[in-house]
């Protein structure tokens, strides 16, 4: 039974299937080419792989001929490769050959790739996939007419900065070598700290199209084989086109995802990475990310800073505590204000009262309205300071006082009061060692302010209530969020608010650590 | 904890969420700041005048500025007026008078009329209970006549206000001395009327004609009954004698009788303290001792040997402590607190004893020695 279909929606299910359906024999027939192994003909190799990369401008092919007349191409990406090498190491060594035309076969590969391979190796390729691979690589891949596959040859460069201070983690007394984007040599400030050969390095490849090296790092004996095979398993299970930076894998492989805080450590420093490795914890190193990543991490680890370790105990615990102070101001403060000077003015002594009314005296918004006002602005300034080239940072930093600090004021847009309260939040933050927990202080800052604006300090209690729960409820890789206050575990409060000195910590944290407790000796202590 | 437990903790949580709430908040410059109240009582009505912080007169950050005199052009204080037959019917009038939200709670000074103080404490502190958010910090004042004008201040343009004023004086010339006199609200509210407690109030005076604020005035000083009502002024000489016996002052002027007729001297006493000791027997209570010690020295001639002054000196002091006793036997009013005592000593003897001690109070025989040693002063030594 035939007719014609009229009904709309069956149209255009059609269409979208028939498009799906184009799409997929697209995708197929790709990866038919992709796969296809490569032939003797030269030109017919040249014109599939052109074909398929599209021509790619930074692709280039280089015909050679030997001396004998053996016609030949040398397949690799611009400044990939290091180009005199590849000159002196390769192209000059096969034009000198006597091959001739007659003379077509895998021996000359394999001759081309004991012989005249430079010291980075070589490799036979047999399919165009391998050939693209390889060359994305730093490889050249050397073609020889009538010559079925092609060899390899690495002749790498890496485009790299050199190591310098890390950006958001600087200490005065401490190391200041920082992570760089290359993977390789990040994984070498690691090595230079654990010279043991206890320190095991597993490496995966990350995204369908950046093809990402993914360093898994652990310390044998010491990190718990259970949490490695889990991090590596969430690994594995990692099924996306691209990994730019180590912030994708923290998303994608972190315990609770639903959350703003940070529940893994990202850290600039290879030392930090080390005193994970040795607390028991497991890193991942990402090629092209200049940040780590240090798992399982707790909310007490992101007030900790390196400089912690490398100055007096006392100093540091004093200095930790100063730092919980900063973070419980900067998160409540702005509340408390709304809610003091909304509902519990009995609160404020009297003459201060007086002058906070007085200053308020001509203000037009509700307090709840400066201090968001405020706060948004605070924001957009710094988020602005962020981005602009360093030149400019400081007309915008003039330009934001003015217009916030003087300006505003004067003409009554908001009050004096809130200034000190908003620029002291502003300073008590930055004290919080981690870049991701100011951020996430910073957001949850604005439910504490509507909390206090809706029922006072009773809302800011709902607030900080929920605000303490969620914080109980996350986990990083199994390990409690906030342990070891919650669930306690006074064993670990050596390293807690107080950091004891390094004779009084002779065991590893408990959470962590349990493969191998000791840290120390009998002796050391 | 179970299914239930939880529940009724989280609807014990939820349930305060219904008495407050953004519906009744107040922005600071919708406030009236009260700092000082004013009660009186006449023609069967309370009247009631609240001073108020007039913010405008408060130089604000964006005006300051080196020409800027700080809003001079303003008088500090503003006066709200209201008036009911109980007190909350006049402080609820004083709020409708004002379109602000009046603020109680930064109240720091009440003065209390005659009128309002012969009606007794009672109706007025059983209403400022029933204020929540009136501040129990309050200095409280007794006015010989009118409140009202003691308060308002005619003096416009002036940087502070009355009530500030008077704070001023208690801080910088009587603060000492107001520790026992000028109680705080919540002192009053403590006080232990139940054991026949009397109170002594610090009076505040402003002279009918006088451009200057209100002033303390002790020989004004009112004493208040158990049953809250005023029982007459404490005069003056009887002051220091009280202090001394409820260990509220321990210094002070005494004129002394030079020996063999030689005219007076004058000791400062620099120290003393008193001990009282109820004398309970067979369950009854027989009398008071009070026992002065401490140490003075010669603050006039020295026209005497020591042991001459000593011995003036203490007579002296006996007989201003009798006095004090006698006038507050006269007024019935245990102002020193002694009835507290019987019943902190012995509880059971005063539950034994229902209404004993009001009756015999009175008549309670009182003993007083006095051991304070004189030394040579400076003055003495010309």
């Amino acid at each position: 039974m035939t007719g014609i279909v009229t009904d709309p929606d069956v149209l255009r299910d059609l269409r979208i299937r028939s498009a799906n359906l184009i799409d997929e024999i697209e995708e197929v027939l790709f990866r038919n080419q992709l796969s296809r192994p490569l032939s003797a003909n030269l030109t017919n190799n040249m014109a599939v792989i052109q074909g398929l990369t599209h021509q790619a401008a930074d692709l280039q092919f280089t015909k050679f001929a030997c001396r004998g007349g053996l016609q030949g191409a040398i397949l690799f990406a611009i400044d990939f490769v290091n180009y005199e090498l590849m000159v002196a190491g390769i192209v000059e060594p096969l034009t000198g050959l006597n091959w001739t035309q007659a003379e077509v076969g895998r021996p000359l590969l394999e001759q081309v790739a004991k012989t005249i391979a430079p010291v980075g190796g070589a490799e036979a390729v047999d399919n165009v996939k391998g050939a693209l691979d390889s060359i994305w690589s730093g490889g050249a891949v050397v073609f020889l007419d009538g010559t079925s596959g092609a060899v390899s040859i690495n002749v790498g460069k890496i485009n790299k900065r050199s190591i310098t201070r890390p950006v958001s983690e600087q200490v005065v007394m401490g190391p200041h070598a920082g992570f760089i984007e290359d993977g390789m040599t990040n994984l070498s400030l690691v090595r230079q700290r654990l010279k043991t050969p206890r320190l095991w390095i597993d490496r995966m490849q990350v995204g369908r199209h950046t093809r990402t090296a993914v360093y898994l790092l652990s310390l044998y004996g010491v990190t718990d084989g259970a949490l490695v095979d889990e991090v590596k398993s969430r690994l594995c299970q990692i099924n996306i086109d691209g990994v730019l930076d180590s912030n994708y894998l923290v998303e994608l492989v972190k315990s609770d995802r639903w959350t703003i805080f940070p529940t893994v450590l990202r850290t600039e420093r290879p030392d930090r990475v080390a005193a994970g490795l040795l607390e028991g914890r497991v890193a991942i190193i990402v090629d092209g990310s200049p940040l780590a990543i240090v798992a399982p991490a707790t909310l007490p680890m992101m007030m900790t800073s390196a400089a912690d370790y490398y100055q007096n105990w006392m100093v540091a615990t004093f200095l930790r505590i100063v730092r919980y102070i900063a973070l419980t101001a900067s998160l409540l403060t702005p509340g408390l204000y709304v809610a003091l000077t909304t509902y519990h003015q009995e609160a404020i002594p009297t003459p201060l009262l007086i002058t906070m009314a007085a200053a308020r005296s001509d203000v037009p918004l509700p307090a709840v309205g400066e201090v968001l006002l405020l706060m948004v602005l605070f924001d957009i300034i710094r988020e602005a300071g962020a981005r602009v080239p360093t030149g400019i940072g400081s007309a915008l930093t003039i330009g934001g006082t003015l217009v916030v600090g003087q300006a505003a004021v004067r003409a009554g847009i908001i009050s004096s009061p809130i200034i000190i309260v908003v620029a002291g939040i502003v300073i008590a933050v930055l004290a919080i060692p981690n870049p991701e927990l100011v951020q996430a202080v910073r957001f949850a800052t604005y439910p504490v302010i509507l909390g206090g604006a809706i029922l006072g300090v009773y809302g800011i209690l709902f607030v900080t209530i929920g605000l303490a729960l969620h914080l109980a409820s996350l986990e990083s890789f199994g390990v409690a969020y906030l342990s070891p206050a919650a669930p306690i575990r006074p064993t670990d409060f050596k390293d807690f608010i107080i950091r004891l000195p390094w004779f009084r910590q002779t065991t590893r944290p408990a959470q962590t650590g349990y493969t191998d407790v000791m840290r120390q000796g009998p002796r050391s202590s | 904890m179970t299914a239930r437990g939880l529940e009724r903790w989280g609807a014990l949580l939820l349930l305060p969420i219904f008495l407050t709430g953004c519906w009744d908040n107040f922005q600071m410059n919708q406030l009236a700041i009260v700092d000082a109240l004013a009660v009186d009582y006449n023609r069967g009505q309370y009247h009631v005048v609240a001073e108020v912080f007039n913010t405008m007169a408060v130089p604000a950050p964006a005006q300051s500025s080196p020409t800027a005199t700080g809003g001079s052009n303003h008088s500090s204080s503003v006066f709200l007026e209201g008036a009911g037959k109980t007190l909350g019917e006049a402080l609820a009038d004083v709020s409708a008078s004002s379109s602000r939200h009046v603020f109680w709670a930064s109240t720091q000074v009440l003065l209390l009329g005659t009128g309002a103080l012969q009606q007794g404490l009672g109706p007025l502190f059983g209403t400022f209970l029933h204020y929540p958010q009136f501040r129990s910090t309050a200095r409280v004042l007794a006015v010989p006549g009118s409140a009202q004008s003691a308060l308002e201040s005619d003096t416009s343009g002036m940087e502070i206000t009355v009530a500030q004023e008077i704070r001023n004086q208690d801080r910088y010339l009587h603060h000492d001395l107001s520790q026992g006199w000028a109680p705080r609200l919540y002192d009053v509210m403590r006080w232990d009327t139940e054991h026949g407690r009397s109170m002594v109030l610090l009076s505040l005076e402003k002279k009918p004609e006088s451009k200057m604020n209100p002033q303390f005035r002790m020989d004004q000083s009112l004493v208040i009954g158990p049953d809250g009502r005023a029982r007459g002024s404490l005069p003056s000489h009887d002051a220091m004698a009280y202090l001394w016996i409820t260990g509220r002052f321990s210094q002070g002027y005494v004129a002394a009788g030079c020996p063999a007729g030689a005219g007076q001297t004058t000791i400062y006493l620099t120290s003393v303290s008193a001990r009282s000791h109820v004398v309970v027997q067979r369950g009854t209570v027989r009398g008071i001792h009070i026992r002065l010690t401490g140490t003075g020295k010669v603050a006039g001639p020295l026209c005497a040997n020591l042991s001459g002054l000593n011995m003036a000196a203490n007579r002296r002091m006996v007989s201003l402590t009798m006095q004090t006793v006698d006038w507050a036997e006269a007024h019935d009013a245990d102002i020193f607190g002694w009835g507290q005592q019987i019943y902190r000593q012995t509880p059971e003897l005063w539950n034994d004893m229902p209404g004993y001690w009001r009756s015999r109070f009175p008549h309670m025989p009182v003993s007083v020695t006095s051991h304070v040693t004189i030394v040579q002063g400076d003055e003495g030594r010309v």
